[in-house]
């Protein structure tokens, strides 16, 4: 039962501030995603939580327990690698008896621990093979294994999808959150996919530049980002954002909609997400505009449409319609409640 | 056939033919019942002079010593080098080009300017005459090359393996031995081959060395044939056949891992 609580963390590298005063509050038993672009300074808050590197100053606390000098078995820390780091040289078995092997259990302590390990994992029939054997999706349940042995407190996963097939990998997605439910321990996973983040997390923290840009559950960050670039980080297709400027009557702009609020700035960015603009006039729309769509994409479910607003900005938009006109004026609708302003600093403003 | 290729073959042929007639005349040699000198045709062939070698109580204990110096100073060597390698490998510290660059100009350096001066400290401490000096010196002489190749396998291994030993709890010492060395191990075995015919095959630092003619190794032992007043060349002929055996025994049980250690090494 852990509560992971980073207090000030600072870290650089050379003259490189990785991270600069960062704090974060995870919960004991959460499925926690820390999720930034490559450079954030994702991986390395993940190694300072497992005690591979230091930190320059700041606190880690374990149950309000200061680990900043504890080693990661005292931590009670367990980290599955991007490239799952499997020791070549030795079985899977091997491998997994590894951990237990470094706390010098015995021979016979060892054999029923892997055996359960294995059983749960469902790698059972894999134990005599070597690393070199094993497929992706394999060797990723193996570097779970070998995590698991050791019965830790938390798990640490660095981007543990990335270098499966993309047809597994939603798979493994499942299959990891179910084991996180199961083993009802607390694990804090590293990756700069948004998809990940929103489907994964019970909690998820954005990381930019070594800063926290915002932490929340994935759906309220989704609805109610904090900046511009949070807004822009979370969303597949990515959110739409134009700028607009108070013209004495209504804001005016790039985007397709005029529309009118009271605040007392005049430069804002309006932010729309594709799937909150529609072609036809619902109820309660509120606003209404003009574009021209250059291309349209099928995606299954639903058609992609990317298009140019009058202005000539790139805007897009997700629909069930088909039959898309090309190179035609046609209108579309949105709510004023579904837009995200921005101030000039990329702020969220408060409607 | 290219007649290109051909006029390649026919001289490439005749050096093969020229390196190899040593190696013929020793083999023959070898069997001869008489001494001869050049490359004759023996009337019968015939085991006697490898049986006159062999009860030689001179010559097996100089096989022995031989043995037991090179091994021991091949030991010595790869004792020495894996912790530096692995320290140079993976640990950034001040002063750590510097010292490698000077690693690397030591396995330049030539041994004989170094013999003199050894020779005389070695005379005012008890290391003289002793098989413990001689292993010493030779261990020392290939442990500047055996820590340079060591480190460059062990820079091979991926950072990730370190630190996922690191996780699972194992020290410094714990992942040199159960993963460092193990995934090292092809560079490893060609260390201990060429260690061991470097060390088998040196001559002068024995003989500079030792002076009491029990502890002799083979490589000395051989050169006091020609000292003789008549030189048993049949003798001679065996004995540097078995001068060779241990070099190219050891070379087929490491061949595997000769192949791998120069076709690419470890993968992650």
């Amino acid at each position: 039962m852990v509560n992971v609580e980073l207090q000030k963390v600072s870290k650089s590298y050379g003259k490189v501030n990785v991270l600069k005063n960062l704090d974060l509050r995870i919960e004991d038993g959460e499925f926690f995603v820390l999720l930034g672009s490559s450079g954030s300074g994702k991986s390395t808050t993940l190694n300072i939580l497992a005690g591979l590197d230091k930190l320059d100053s700041g606190k880690i606390l374990f149950d309000n327990t200061l680990v900043n000098e504890l080693s990661p078995i005292e931590r009670g820390v367990a980290l599955v690698f991007q490239n799952y780091a499997l020791y070549p040289h030795m079985t899977v078995y091997k491998n997994m008896a590894f951990p237990l092997k470094m706390l010098n259990y015995r021979k016979e302590r060892i054999g029923p621990i892997i055996k359960e390990v294995a059983e749960k994992l469902d790698i059972t029939a894999l134990l005599d093979r070597y690393p070199k054997e094993l497929s992706g999706g394999q060797a990723q349940r193996v570097a779970l294994g070998r995590a698991l042995v050791r019965d830790p407190k938390i798990f640490l996963l660095d981007e543990p999808l990335s270098n499966l097939d993309a047809n597994i990998r939603s798979k493994i997605r499942n299959d990891l959150k179910i084991m996180q439910e199961e083993l009802g321990k607390t694990f804090v996973y590293v990756t700069h996919d948004q998809m990940e983040a929103m489907s994964l997390g019970d909690h998820v923290g954005i990381l930019h530049n070594g800063k926290l840009e915002q932490f929340g559950k994935p759906i309220d960050i989704y609805k109610h980002p904090n900046n511009a670039f949070v807004a822009t980080f979370l969303g597949d297709p990515e959110i739409n954002l134009f700028s607009y400027s108070w013209n004495g009557k209504s804001f005016d702009g790039d985007g397709p909609f005029n529309f009118n609020i009271n605040i007392n700035i005049s430069k804002i960015t309006m932010g729309i997400r594709p799937e909150n603009i529609s072609l036809e006039k619902k109820g309660a729309n509120t606003m209404a505009g003009k574009i021209i769509p250059k291309v349209s994409e099928l995606l299954g479910s639903h058609t992609l449409i990317v298009a140019k607003t009058l202005a000539g900005k790139d805007i897009k938009i997700i629909t069930d319609m088909t039959d898309i006109p090309i190179g035609k004026e046609i209108n579309v609708y949105a709510n004023i409640e579904d837009c995200i302003m921005f101030d000039e600093q990329g702020e969220t403003i408060n409607i | 056939m290219k007649i290109n290729t051909i006029f390649t073959y026919i001289v490439l042929s005749i050096l093969g033919v020229f390196f190899l007639i040593p190696f013929i005349w020793l083999f023959v040699e070898s069997f001869s019942p008489i001494n001869d000198i050049g490359l004759t045709v023996p009337t019968f062939l015939t085991l006697k002079p490898f049986y006159n070698v062999l009860t030689n109580r001179v010559f097996v204990n100089s096989i022995y010593e031989g043995l037991l110096q090179s091994l021991g100073a091949t030991f010595l060597s790869l004792l020495f080098a894996v912790g530096p390698a692995y320290i140079f490998s993976r640990k950034r510290f001040k002063f750590r080009m510097p010292l490698l660059l000077g690693i690397l100009f030591l396995t330049g350096f030539p041994v004989f300017s170094l013999l003199i001066p050894e020779y005389v400290f070695y005379i005012k401490t008890t290391l003289y005459n002793s098989v413990f000096g001689v292993v010493l010196f030779l261990g020392v002489l290939n442990l500047p090359i055996d820590i340079w190749l060591l480190k460059n396998s062990f820079d091979q291994i991926p950072q990730s393996i370190e630190r996922a030993a690191f996780i699972d709890g194992a020290s410094s010492l714990k992942s040199i031995l159960y993963v460092f060395l193990p995934l090292a191990f092809p560079i490893l075995a060609v260390l201990i081959i060429l260690d061991f015919v470097i060390n088998w095959g040196n001559f002068y630092v024995p003989y500079i060395l030792l002076s009491s003619s029990h502890l002799l190794p083979i490589s000395v032992e051989i050169y006091s044939f020609f000292g003789a007043f008549n030189v048993h060349y049949n003798e001679l002929a065996a004995f540097s056949i078995i001068y060779t055996i241990p070099a190219i025994v050891l070379y087929i049980f490491s061949q595997k891992y000769m192949i791998k250690a120069l076709s690419g090494g470890i993968k992650g």
